[in-house]
């Protein structure tokens, strides 16, 4: 009797239990703000690889402007001794804040400042009549400059359909305290061209940190060769709980919204097998 | 006779007082005068190494190099360096090919985010062994690294006593 009733009461626990799971789970779902972070499928730790990062933005808070987003990565990774970087691109001030009419390739900045590429949805509400368009766009993240105690940013987003409309944002890399090594951060004020005839609410952003379509050059024997550069690096190690990431995104009403993503230890380098 | 008893105990506590005042003053003047006698024993080294370095392994943002030093200490050099956004901190050991070791802790900043950048810091020297044992000092250090090879050059100026 006693064994049936304690396997009862476990029973109905684990049943609770997946209730809790469930309801945590579904209100996970309805964040206004959520991210996903993902290491190349053949990652092991020690290695390197490209940081997927998707930050997808609710419909409660759709209709909000951004002001800013931030993004912390785990201590630990490598992203300063990864390869991507290599090159400072310094835009004048005056450009972050209007639209680009007509930009060179990468908004004029050396490829070998890319240190990640990705695309974002937004909607763009026109001012004139309330209709609301979806914009596609490429979005590129430049290592800026190096000024005190934090390495700029700069983000050339590349309108592609309808609008077309070209932009670049500053940005910058400051170190973060823990469990955080470092965290980018990207101010999108309003741009004097648009905000007259429209506001644009980001709905979906997706950029991969250390991408594999990432080109650099260098001279070698008096030419110039293309390569691939060194993604970021994983320690050998892994972080109890694994790699903890944080997005916060800032609104123009002064509000903000944070969301955090925890991306699982890749395996360990296998050991060589010398065959039997 | 509990007065004379009282008195006898009043001059017991006086002077085992000024006993343990003689006995406490005694000790300070060893003791203050033991660091004098001992660092008129230690020798001071005005250290200036140029140190040519390359990559070994890296770890996540750990950087490990090894190389050789030439100079006041010329011989082998190891490194271990954390980088982070602005900085890079670590520990390197100088091991002169006439025996002991000399380690130093050290903060880099670099200058620019170019592929070769030139970078100032200063550096603490924490231990060694061997002749140098219970090494201790202070300086500063500059140089240039390739951010694409980690290829590092550094020239350390610091003043060691052991």
């Amino acid at each position: 009797m006693r064994i049936r009733s304690r396997r009862r009461a476990v029973r109905s626990l684990v049943v609770a239990m997946w209730v809790l799971a469930t309801m945590v789970g579904s209100a996970a779902a309805a964040e206004p703000i959520r991210v996903t972070t993902r290491f190349d499928r053949d990652a092991t730790l020690g290695s390197a690889t490209a940081v997927d990062v998707a930050v997808q933005v609710d419909r409660s808070v759709q209709r909000k402007p951004l002001d800013e987003v931030r993004f912390a990565y785990p201590r630990g990774l490598g992203v300063v001794s990864s390869g991507l970087g290599l090159a400072a691109c310094t835009r004048p001030q005056t450009d972050f804040a209007k639209v680009l009419i007509s930009a060179p390739r990468l908004g004029g900045c050396p490829p070998n400042s890319v240190m990640a590429i990705g695309t974002a949805w937004a909607l763009v509400q026109l001012t004139n009549g309330g209709q609301v368009i979806p914009e596609y766009a490429t979005v590129t993240l430049l290592s800026g400059a190096l000024e005190q105690g934090h390495l700029g940013l700069v983000v050339y987003v590349d309108g592609q359909h309808p609008f077309g409309a070209k932009l670049a944002f500053a940005g910058e890399v400051r170190d973060a305290p823990a469990p955080y090594g470092g965290e980018l951060t990207v101010r999108l004020p309003a741009i004097p061209g648009i905000e007259d005839l429209a506001t644009i609410y980001l709905v979906s952003m997706r950029l991969t940190i250390g991408s594999h379509a990432i080109r650099y050059y260098e001279r070698r024997g008096g030419r110039t060769v293309a390569y691939h550069p060194e993604g970021v690096l994983l320690p050998s190690r892994c972080p109890r709980r694994g790699f903890r990431f944080r997005v916060r995104v800032g609104f123009v009403d002064g509000s903000s919204r944070t969301a955090t993503s925890v991306t699982p230890c890749p395996p360990p380098v296998a050991a060589p097998s010398f065959g039997r | 006779m509990q007065t004379q008893s009282l008195r006898r105990r009043g001059v017991c506590v006086v002077i085992v007082a000024m006993a343990a005042v003689v006995l406490a003053a005694w000790a300070g003047g060893v003791s203050s005068a033991a660091p004098s006698g001992h660092a008129a024993k230690r020798k001071t080294l005005t250290l200036k190494d140029s140190a040519s370095l390359h990559l070994t392994r890296k770890n996540g943002n750990v950087i490990y190099e090894q190389g050789t030093a030439t100079g006041t200490l010329p011989g082998t050099v190891t490194a271990r360096f954390v980088t982070s956004v602005t900085k890079v901190t670590g520990t390197v050991t100088f091991r002169p090919y006439n025996g002991g070791s000399v380690t130093v802790s050290a903060v880099g900043y670099p200058q620019s985010a170019a592929t070769v950048t030139r970078f100032t810091g200063s550096l603490a020297v924490r231990k060694g062994t061997g002749k140098y044992k219970n090494a201790l000092g202070s300086g500063t250090f500059n140089g240039v690294a390739n951010r694409r090879t980690w290829a590092v050059t550094v020239h350390v100026n610091a003043r060691v006593t052991y």
